[in-house]
């Protein structure tokens, strides 16, 4: 089963943390906050937090202006 | 992580934390009187002094501003570091006896009268007692340097430039909200505003989220907006060959960073709004110039912006030293640098496509990446001469000329040259945001993304799916926008900067914490009371009464809010290809897989189709939310509703236009 | 000027020594500050007219030198190659000195005479001069430190073309420097080679550039030592520089140098520009790939501005404040970046110890450094010797010679020989030591053991005349006024530290001040902020420790046994005595003497204010301190 990033599935590996992901889909925006099964990951945690299979993640970029 | 022990408990911290920041962790309170969450460790007062230990060593050391670094036993309340935390409070005790601050931090050590007087004894109850944190909040947290020390030893005190306010304090009251005794008082306020307090509360707000966050959010104070640069290229947004493509492995010449370590040697705030502490224009200094007419000279250029940075990537050209010639011309010229770089993009894909070529150019070789060539157009532009003569009239007027003398072909033209309401796009790419593309499209002011930029939230997100959600955003932001614009205030610290729990909130992306400032600081200008929706209505009526003037003067319908297939799709298929697998992806979902067999033009002309019917139902789906008639004319019972209908002729306008 | 380069150095050192061997008889004449205010400039003028009368030019030459062993003497002229010794003369003596050093006789009535009257002739057999060791002041009265020429004729810049021409790693320079044991000659007695050691690493893991700066900010009353170095022989200070450059990686260097130096200043500038043109600063040092050069930073005397983070903030335009040290500057120093900061007297060793061997040089001073740097301090140390001490001026003695050595061997002993009540080393936060630990031997850790400090070499000998509390309190009053007034330790102890002792010298003193005093001093040695805070208080707590019955004479007595504060004293005529000349009734501001003419006259104690000068004019010594 795959992980869904907002909205969009996406192949899960074993010991994939958060901080990797957002690395590997290049998500490099600062302003953004994560969402692991609707629960807020503060950014101190983004390296330990470690994914399961199936998770939702959503990566919300707090940008709306210009 | 490093072991500390703090009084006997016992916890782990990073490299480089304070040992007042582990004694927090640990719950145990240092007192502090310099220190403040605003500042940086100044290390001054001497009131948090504590005793440390390590290889079997022991000293006293200030808590605020010692970093751990390797493992570390620390006692607060030794005797030692009592000791020295007791003199320092019994002395200022002596000097200050009725400051109400250093009584209660006295009395905390036990100690409620001096064992000897002070020379230099001040009876006043809100005497000065320099911590010095009035003189780090202006010059470290709002960057302003009005306030200092001045004078040595039992002499100094804090002051201005020779003792008068100087025009760069714009009253922003960080010092006397920062203040511990109440020493510093503002005067009255110049402007005459309902509520001064209530205005400086409201900047407050944003000052303390700016000192505390920005290095972590968008370093806007450190970089500038051009911190887009390294995030556009990484989201494939950053324009590369007139919006063919998203980013370019180059990119890395010109992000950032290259600008803010190599070039840009003013951290301080330039004037372009006095006393906004988040400063983000920043200057090169000592930029010698290579061509034009200022050759040879070395100028302070004043930039780069993003967009500046983003429009020489749309030219192909990666190069920071051109970037920052090119920018202090523009300024020097009045050309406006997105105008100009999107134009020259044009330019030079006619260029590689034939429609141009040396004699036309007046034997310029203008392919992408031609950055001599390119500077020599901008002089020739501002001399009015040469090919300068025929970029410098704009794409909607080159694309005429180019049809009607060249022979080139209208419709390549329309989609390739990037501009909307006869104005140059700005430099983000909208391909994967159906939402965006209507924020440049339907833009009163032409291809511009200052009414609503809405890509992350689009396409990264997905936070806005349906066409009622993206009208939604395209209802709300350029209304939000406008009202920046009718208060003459600069919107970054709206977005920006975000308050620490702004994640937690309903409607994040709004940034309600900072809404209510500006409410707050409406209200304090004003003496009326606002919310939130007030704000919108106000725009509300001014936006659709610049509608109706756009309708006036020829621009104001439908077919305005056309924009170039370029912003929408893929035009060529080289483009198709370098982002193949998401287009295939995308037709595979609409269509099924009988996309398989087909050749890569029936391909482009599908997703033609299909990307150029969804803007059309996004235009009636914003229409409608804006209570606008499917031809985008505001309707006769909005403009009643809005209270602009009182307006001489304006009613007969609409009606003429088909409004009802 | 032709430029010096790798292959031509040595001929051309060499043609400078041939030059100045073609006339090898030399008047060298002192412009040291202290000569040139004693009139130095006009024996100098005096001296080449003279010289030109005679037509003597191609005999005998007339130059300029940097320091002599005698400040107290001047203006001094030495005549080479015998090393002659010509203290206190004038434009007067010009023909007679020409004419005797033309015929190589010593002009008899110039020369110093000791104590007891003797006659030395060479400077070297002074025994002020004699256990003297200099390495740093090797070339006072031989050296003329306005032409580079004369400077490498006498082996300038031999050390740095070495490592040049050898193409020396960083890493084995850093290797001969901590081998050599050497440590900073400021105050600090951090080893040089572990400082430099640390800079070079930091610089090469941060990609950054490092910078080594000279600490010329010499603050502390009485103490000239870098001054002179500086005006005496600026390019080994250079050269110093150079090669710690070299060997951190370092292409910029700053010496910061106080603005009332205004001599050194100019000798440094001149010096620096010679060098410049010499091909030996800028970019390809000596044709080498190896490119550095100095900035000179003027100080504006701030004493605090001694202090590395106040130096640098200071360097860096802004107020001159300290920071803390919690992140060592070497680290993170000037302009954030690795910096080596060592002050001049420093840097004027490096190149002898280059030339000399590191061995050469921790074979001089105290303890074993081949293992550590920490266990011993080695090579030399210049104080600067004042006070009531027979002989005043500049030493270089050894690391681990006794305070006793210095002041009696080789200062002469107590001025007048009176009884010494105290030496008060390391400037005016060090510390007051007791005639009983006039055995120590001088050396960086002894001397912090003994609650004083080494300093920068700031030396004062104190006779029985001086009242310890009031010594006190001219320090705190002196740091009170450096003071930056950033940390509250320092801004609001040194005012109560001489608040309390003011009282105590107004005979106004209570029993509890004393443990006041001592509160206040741990505090401020626990609490200040920099280094200049954290000592304020040793004049304060090394008098109380060594000198505490005199506090308690004031406190308890009302009586000040040394007889110097105003307030607990009394003049008074001894009638056995007085002669009735009146010699002492002039004088008096006050005109509080009376008497009769040749009979015994009185003091009105209602209108004496204790100034003394009656007792200086007394030529029958009648008048008496009580």
């Amino acid at each position: 089963m795959p992980i869904l990033v907002n909205g969009q599935p996406r192949e899960w590996t074993a010991g994939l943390t958060v901080s990797m992901l957002l690395e590997e889909m290049k998500f490099s925006f600062p302003l953004k906050t994560v969402f692991v099964n609707g629960k807020r990951i503060p950014k101190s945690e983004h390296s330990r937090k470690t994914l399961s299979d199936g998770d939702k993640i959503e990566v919300i970029h707090m940008m709306s202006g210009g | 992580m490093i072991k500390v022990t703090i009084d006997d408990k016992r916890l782990e911290v990073e490299p480089g934390t304070t040992i007042m920041a582990a004694a927090e962790k640990a719950g145990i309170f240092i007192p502090r009187l310099c220190s403040h969450e605003l500042l940086e460790p100044y290390g001054a007062c001497r009131v948090c002094s504590v005793e440390i230990e390590q290889n079997g060593r022991t000293k006293v050391v200030t808590s605020c501003n010692y970093p751990i670094r390797s493992e570390l036993t620390v006692r607060t309340n030794s005797e030692r570091a009592t000791k020295t935390r007791s003199m320092v409070l019994e002395m200022m005790l002596a000097r200050w006896p009725k400051v109400k601050v250093v009584k209660d931090m006295a009395a905390h050590e036990g100690i409620t009268q001096a064992r000897f007087s002070h020379p230099l004894v001040d009876n006043n109850e809100n005497a000065c007692i320099l911590c010095g944190r009035c003189v780090n909040i202006c010059r470290n947290g709002v960057r302003q340097n009005v306030l200092s020390f001045e004078g040595r030893g039992s002499s100094r005190q804090v002051s201005m430039p020779y003792q008068q306010v100087p025009a760069e304090c714009v009253g922003c009251g960080a010092c006397e909200w920062i203040c511990p005794t109440g020493a510093i008082k503002m005067i009255d306020d110049p402007n005459g505003s309902a509520d001064w307090d209530r205005i400086r509360r409201a900047g407050m707000v944003v000052t303390r989220e700016l000192i505390l966050f920005d290095d972590d959010q968008c370093q806007m104070r450190r970089k500038g907006t051009s911190n887009l640069v390294d995030v556009m290229n990484d989201y494939d947004l950053l324009p590369v060959h007139n919006y063919r493509f998203g980013s370019h492995p180059d990119a890395k010449f010109v992000q950032s960073e290259v600008f803010a370590s190599k070039f840009v040697t003013n951290g301080l705030p330039d004037g372009c709004a006095l006393g906004c502490d988040m400063a983000c224009a920043h200057a090169a200094d000592d930029f010698e110039l290579q061509t034009g007419p200022d050759k040879g000279k070395r100028v302070i250029v004043d930039g780069p912006e993003y967009e500046t940075v983003g429009g020489s990537t749309n030219m192909g050209i990666f190069d920071p030293r051109w970037i920052l010639e090119m920018n202090y011309y523009c300024d020097n010229y009045g050309i406006d640098t997105i105008s100009f770089c999107t134009l020259m993009a044009f330019v030079m894909e006619c260029y590689e496509n034939g429609i141009l070529d040396k004699e036309k150019t007046g034997g310029l070789e203008l392919n992408f990446g031609a950055k001599d060539a390119a500077m020599e157009v901008l002089h020739q532009m501002a001399r009015g001469e040469g090919f300068g003569l025929v970029a410098g009239q704009g794409i909607r007027r080159m694309k005429k000329k180019f049809a009607e003398e060249y022979g080139a072909d209208p419709k390549f033209l329309q989609d390739i040259g990037m501009e909307a309401k006869g104005l140059e796009y700005s430099e983000y790419v909208t391909k994967e945001s159906l939402a965006q593309q209507g924020g440049y499209g339907i833009a009163l002011k032409g291809a511009q993304h200052d009414e609503a930029w809405l890509i992350f939230m689009d396409m990264v997100n997905k936070q806005i799916p349906s066409f009622e959600d993206k009208a939604e955003a395209l209802h709300y932001f350029p209304m939000w926008r406008t009202w920046f614009g009718l208060n003459g205030l600069c919107k970054l610290p709206w977005n920006d900067i975000e308050p620490e729990d702004n994640a937690q909130e309903k409607e994040p992306h709004k940034v309600p914490k900072h809404t209510q400032a500006y409410c707050d600081f409406f209200a304090g200008v004003t003496g009326r009371e606002v919310s939130a929706d007030d704000l919108i209505t106000m725009s509300e009526r001014v936006y659709n009464f610049q509608r109706i003037f756009n309708l006036k003067m020829g621009f104001g319908t439908r077919e305005h809010d056309a924009i170039p297939y370029r912003s929408v799709g893929p035009v060529t298929e080289e483009e198709y290809l370098s982002r193949q697998d998401r287009y295939d992806e995308q037709l595979k979902e609409l269509e099924g897989d009988s996309v398989a067999g087909m050749s890569t033009a029936e391909k482009l002309q599908m997703l033609r189709k299909h990307r150029e019917d969804r803007y059309a139902k996004l235009l009636d789906a914003v229409y409608l939310r804006r209570g606008w008639t499917s031809n985008g004319i505001p309707r006769i019972e909005t403009a009643k509703k809005l209270g602009i209908d009182k307006v001489d002729g304006l009613v007969e306008l609409l009606k003429e236009h088909g409004a009802h | 000027m032709p430029k010096l380069d790798l292959n031509n150095f040595k001929q051309e050192a060499q043609k400078f020594r041939s030059n100045l061997d073609a006339i090898p008889s030399s008047l060298m004449v002192c412009h040291c500050t202290t000569c040139l205010a004693a009139g130095a400039q006009k024996v100098h003028q005096a001296l080449e007219l003279e010289l030109e009368k005679r037509n003597l030019q191609n005999k005998v030459r007339v130059k300029t030198t940097g320091v002599t062993a005698f400040c107290a003497m001047g203006p001094v002229v030495i005549a080479q190659p015998s090393g002659t010794f010509y203290g206190r003369t004038r434009p007067q003596d010009a023909p007679e000195l020409i004419e005797h050093v033309a015929e190589g006789k010593e002009l008899e009535r110039l020369l110093f005479k000791d104590k007891d009257g003797k006659t030395i002739a060479r400077q070297e057999d002074i025994p002020f001069v004699a256990k003297q060791k200099p390495v740093v002041l090797r070339n006072r009265s031989v050296l003329d430190p306005t032409d580079i020429n004369d400077a490498i004729a006498h082996g300038a810049y031999e050390a740095i073309f070495n490592l040049l021409k050898k193409e020396t790693d960083g890493e084995a320079i850093i290797d001969i420097i901590h081998r050599s044991g050497i440590r900073g000659r400021g105050g600090g007695g951090f080893p040089a080679g572990l400082k430099w050691k640390s800079a070079r690493k930091a610089a090469k893991e941060r990609l950054e550039p490092v910078f080594v700066v000279c600490n010329a900010d010499e603050g502390d009353p009485g103490a000239y030592m870098d001054r002179s170095i500086v005006e005496a022989d600026p390019h080994s200070l250079i050269e110093g520089m150079m090669i710690g450059a070299l060997a951190v990686g370092a292409t910029e260097g700053f010496v910061y140098i106080r603005r009332e130096y205004p001599l050194a200043l100019e000798r440094l500038s001149n010096a620096l520009d010679q060098a410049r043109k010499k091909g030996l600063l800028g970019k390809s040092i000596l044709g080498s790939d190896f490119s550095f050069d100095i900035k000179i930073h003027r100080g504006a005397g701030a004493f605090v501005c001694g202090e590395s983070t106040a130096l640098f903030a200071s360097m860096e335009g802004k107020a001159g404040e300290p920071r803390a040290k919690y992140v060592h500057s070497v680290e993170f120093g000037f302009r954030d970046k690795p910096t080596v900061l060592n002050n001049v007297e420093t840097w004027a060793n490096i190149a002898q110890i280059i030339n000399n061997g590191p061995e050469w040089f921790a074979s001089m001073g105290t303890g074993d450094v081949s293992k550590s740097p920490w266990s011993g301090s080695s090579g030399t140390k210049v104080f600067s010797l004042v006070g009531n001490v027979e002989y005043t001026g500049l030493v270089e003695v050894p690391m681990g010679m006794t305070l006793r050595q210095i002041v009696f061997d080789v200062g002469g002993g107590v001025e007048g020989g009176r009884k010494l009540k105290a030496v008060q080393t390391g400037g005016p936060s060090g510390g007051c030591l007791p005639e009983s630990k006039l055995d120590l031997h001088v050396d960086f850790d002894t001397l912090q053991e003994a609650g004083s400090m080494m300093g920068s070499g700031g030396l004062i000998v104190m006779d029985e005349r001086t009242c310890m509390v009031d010594v006190a309190k001219y320090f705190v009053d002196f740091l009170m006024g450096e003071s930056c007034g950033k940390c509250t330790p320092c801004r609001e102890g040194l005012s109560c530290l001489h608040e309390i002792l003011h009282r105590i010298t107004e005979g106004k003193g209570k029993p509890d001040d004393l443990v006041l005093l001592e509160d206040l001093g741990a505090m401020l040695k626990d609490g200040a902020l920099c280094g200049l805070g954290q000592t304020a208080a040793n004049p304060v707590l090394s008098t109380l420790r060594y000198f505490r019955d005199e506090y308690d004479a004031h406190i308890e007595q009302g009586r000040c046994p040394a007889g110097v504060c105003k307030a607990l004293i009394k003049y008074t005529i001894e009638p056995d005595k007085c002669t009735g000349c009146r010699l002492c009734v002039k004088p008096c501001p006050t005109d509080c003497i009376s008497g009769e003419k040749d009979k015994p006259h009185t003091i009105d104690h209602g209108k004496c204010i204790q100034c003394g000068t009656c007792m200086d004019a007394c030529p029958e010594d009648a008048i008496r301190v009580e």
